[in-house]
């Protein structure tokens, strides 16, 4: 049932005054509709474009919707590496590589790692942003986490050494910190050989977990105490497919076999988003998008 | 507390006392309130804390306007304290969705005076309601339904028009 219209139009220095508050109510789940706005006329470019707009928008809606899913998966040939799952600004990026690898996915930014020439990337889909940061220089097979300022969590093992590692870089400092390292002599699950997997951290409070060999064990790295300590887990199931749940609640996020769903966690309700599942490591990606 | 001028007392239908207060539209109605269904406006309510004679004068908005700000205002006054999952407070909550949404059944123009009175009145849920009503009604309009809608001008080159359209590629397939 929608409002009787009347071609009234409404005066223009009223519309002014209004316009900011109609537009905060526009629902972020299709991001296509704010950006279509902005070519209404000057004044609504202007407001949808104010970063004080943006923040108000971000924080009245709070959590960002889905825009995407990253994977890491070639098979008969490239799959888009960006997937889209609403109408958006986000597309497959161009890095100038051999090949490239998304390590993690947090607050509207992807990690990814790139190979020859090798660094680490940090990716905004929205905007486009890369940052390019070394890797860290020391011995390593693997991974991370990142925020504002942008801090990369990098996790390794060093086979050789038998040691297991962590090292923060921060955009502030430009470099890297001294690295932790990891206590695996309580762990009745794992030992110093086990290897980290390439699978999206989680963040929860202020830590971040890894996944260890087949989630025998989860590793915690203390974003404050900048330490490193081992848990083990209490039961492991070998064919679990299932790589993470949406941070703060609301919208789960699964990659089967039989492809890449959604699950709205408080109605149930499942939605697929992508053809192929079984990939090693999808990623979601949320974030706001104005134009 | 209140300001003994723009205050009086009507008998409710418990039979008891209410305080009500004047206020005044900027074309000079008079609405005699509750003061419980005014204060549901923040800047009505600082008026009555910092007292004053011969009601408050409400500049800003029109009688009409400010008569179905204060048809919400009564409506949702009216409404005691949820007791959640009680079924008398479901059933209070579907006949304040009601309300709301015979009360949005009004023009464009007529909405968008709203928005202003309830944004300059500071009456938090009838800003939103106003608000996300329009907000339905555009959202999946194209530019130019928009422009027709609001009497807006274009006012972009079809230059300026097509670079807008290159940089949001892939949104307007």
């Amino acid at each position: 049932m929608s409002p009787p219209q009347r071609r009234s139009p409404v005066p223009p220095d009223l519309m002014d005054e209004i316009l900011g508050e109609i537009l905060l109510r526009i629902p972020p789940e299709e991001p296509a509709h704010l950006i279509r706005f902005a070519l209404v006329c000057k004044p609504w470019l202007r407001v949808l474009s104010d970063p004080a707009f943006r923040r108000g928008y971000r924080e009245r809606h709070r959590r960002p919707p889905l825009l995407g899913f990253v994977h890491n998966l070639y098979e008969n040939g490239p799959i888009p590496r960006f997937v889209p799952t609403t109408a958006s600004r986000c597309s497959s990026p161009v890095f100038n590589c051999q090949n490239w690898w998304a390590l993690d996915s947090r607050h509207g930014r992807v990690l990814v790692n790139r190979f020859e020439p090798s660094d680490l990337v940090v990716w905004d889909p929205v905007s486009g942003d890369q940052q390019h940061l070394p890797l860290p220089p020391y011995s390593h097979a693997y991974d991370t986490g990142a925020q504002r300022p942008i801090l990369v969590v990098f996790v390794g093992t060093d086979d050789e050494e038998a040691v297991t590692w962590a090292s923060m870089y921060s955009s502030e400092t430009r470099g890297w910190s001294a690295i932790a390292t990891a206590d695996f002599s309580a762990s009745t699950m794992v030992d110093l050989h086990s290897y980290i997997e390439t699978k999206p951290s989680i963040l929860i409070g202020n830590a971040l977990y890894f996944s260890v060999e087949l989630g025998k064990a989860i590793l915690k790295y203390d974003l404050a105490g900048q330490g490193l300590s081992v848990i083990d887990a209490p039961e492991v199931s070998k064919q679990m497919r299932i790589l993470m749940a949406v941070e703060d609640g609301g919208l789960g996020f699964a990659a089967i076999e039989a492809g890449v769903f959604t699950i709205e966690i408080k109605s149930e309700k499942i939605k697929k988003v992508g053809k192929r599942g079984g990939c090693y490591a999808v990623l979601p990606y949320m974030s706001f998008c104005a134009p | 507390m209140a300001a003994a001028d723009s205050c009086d007392g009507i008998s409710t239908s418990g039979g008891g006392w209410e305080k009500t207060v004047t206020l005044v539209s900027s074309d000079d109605a008079r609405f005699e309130v509750r003061e419980a269904a005014a204060s549901l406006s923040q800047t009505v309510r600082r008026m009555i804390r910092a007292g004053g004679d011969g009601g408050i004068p409400l500049p800003k908005v029109d009688a009409r306007t400010l008569s179905t700000v204060l048809e919400y205002c009564n409506k949702h006054a009216a409404v005691p304290a949820p007791a959640p999952e009680s079924s008398s407070a479901e059933a209070a909550a579907v006949d304040l969705e009601w309300f709301d949404k015979e009360l949005m059944h009004v023009d464009l123009a007529t909405l968008c005076s709203l928005i202003r009175a309830a944004d300059y009145l500071e009456v938090a849920g009838l800003l939103d309601l106003t608000c996300k009503t329009v907000a339905d009604m555009i959202k999946s309009k194209t530019a130019e339904e928009i422009r027709q809608m609001f009497g807006i001008q274009n006012d972009f080159t079809p230059e300026e028009e097509e670079q807008l359209s290159r940089e949001n590629a892939g949104v307007f397939e």
